[in-house]
């Protein structure tokens, strides 16, 4: 069956921050859509505070202390928020604050990676309804990438060898098990072969997470699979 | 002098947080006699990735304490327990410090990965956030022993369902089943909360 939420263990580990990049930015991705995860968190961070303060205690220097106050004396007093990257977060946090859809919306998560814009990206035609674009996120583990797939077009049978998340962002796409909507949190693994089909009224956009390459198994498409290697 | 009680209640915590924002050196050191040795033992207890681990430890310490003291006006005792909110800020220092250690080329940091946290939402009912704080304190504190330190070797120590199973001599579905239930009782098994 297929799941369209981060099971309760990724959950956990995101919380944790216990997660390689990759993971880390699908589950936060899947967030900003999710109320329900949403508020997973927030009980699994009272959790984080609950561990905190009733945890053993290890000894600090006797320095530590002066140390850090020497150190808050030099640094400038901040007066509100943070200074990092300013435009980039206020655009989102205005936006989304104005009461507009989410849905229209790059997820907070992706805007550094995606600051001009899906057209923006740096998108690589496979067959004529496919594009894929890699995300440099800096997982050794996971390859991070984005789909876009053209407004009922077809996405060739393929299969899995390793695990596969894929998040929808914009628009909506199908396959033999379900309809996947935006923020929804589809995972495939080993066995599974699937043929993701667009709706037919508007293009879909995903973001995915690849522990291995993807296959094509068609006849015909399987000669692509070179172009789908996970780049690291 | 009220300085001389000891804060017990997260309640009470807050409040010394929030004297922080005002600039009270006193109650900072109140909070980092505290928070601080606890922070430690956190950050020892996960240092996978740093050569080495009381390095980090102090390191992670200092940086946390830091963000406290520049950071606490930011704190809204409506909308988290002290504890919660110096929790996020050390889970956030140590994913950075760890992709800084790592090299990774890109500038995702734990503003991205977190972003939640840096938000305000205005529509967030405070009375029903600090009622699940409570109640995920106590339900916490009501686990079995062995349902506690099987979810705080996953959550706080970043092990593995195997590790955790191999360092408590028990079979891996026993782990499982200990997580489960904690979980269950911590209303984080999904379609359980509302």
């Amino acid at each position: 069956m297929t799941r369209l939420h981060p099971n309760e263990q990724e959950l956990m580990a995101y919380a944790a921050g216990n997660l390689s990049a990759g993971k880390l930015l699908c589950i936060a991705t899947h967030i900003e859509y999710c109320e329900q995860c949403r508020a997973d968190i927030k009980r699994l961070a009272d959790m984080g505070g609950s561990f905190l303060e009733t945890a053993e205690t290890a000894p600090l220097s006797e320095d530590l202390f002066e140390r850090i106050m020497s150190k808050a004396a030099s640094l400038p007093e901040i007066k509100s928020g943070d200074q990092t990257a300013p435009s980039v977060a206020e655009t989102a946090t205005c936006r989304r604050a104005a009461g507009q859809p989410l849905k229209s919306l790059i997820p907070r998560p992706l805007m550094k990676l995606i600051p001009d814009g899906y057209d923006a990206l740096p998108w690589k035609r496979l067959g004529k309804s496919l594009r894929i674009t890699y995300l440099p996120v800096g997982d050794s583990q996971y390859e991070v990438s984005m789909q876009r797939i053209a407004p009922g077009g077809k996405v060739f049978e393929h299969g899995h060898r390793g695990e596969e998340v894929t998040i929808v962002l914009k628009g909506s796409f199908s396959d033999h098990e379900g309809c996947y909507q935006p923020g929804d949190f589809v995972v495939r693994n080993t066995e599974d072969q699937h043929e993701p089909v667009a709706s037919s009224d508007t293009e879909c956009i995903c973001l995915s997470l690849l522990s291995e390459p993807i296959r094509f198994t068609g006849p015909l498409t399987r000669l692509m699979n070179p172009f789908l290697q996970v780049n690291k | 002098m009220q300085s001389d009680t000891h804060p017990k209640t997260p309640a009470d915590w807050s409040k010394v947080l929030v004297k922080v924002a005002g600039r009270d050196q006193q109650a900072f050191r109140k909070l980092y006699d505290h928070f601080g040795p606890r922070l430690k033992s956190y950050a020892l207890k996960n240092s996978a990735g740093f050569s080495s681990p009381s390095q980090f430890a102090e390191e992670l310490v200092q940086e946390v304490m830091l963000l406290v003291w520049n950071k606490s006006h930011l704190f809204d005792s409506n909308k988290a327990a002290a504890s919660t909110w110096i929790f996020t800020l050390a889970r956030n220092k140590r994913v950075d410090m760890l992709r800084k250690n790592q090299n990774s080329e890109v500038s995702l940091d734990s503003e991205d990965f977190f972003p939640e946290e840096t938000d305000d939402f205005d529509h967030v009912d405070h009375l029903h956030a600090r009622q699940v704080g409570r109640q995920v304190r106590e339900a916490l504190m009501e686990l079995p022993d062995m349902q506690r330190q099987v979810l705080q070797a996953v959550y706080i120590e970043g092990k593995t369902q195997q590790e955790v199973a191999e360092a408590f001599g028990v079979p891996l579905g026993t782990v499982k089943s200990r997580i489960r239930l904690a979980m269950e009782k911590l209303k984080l098994l999904h379609g359980e909360v509302n």
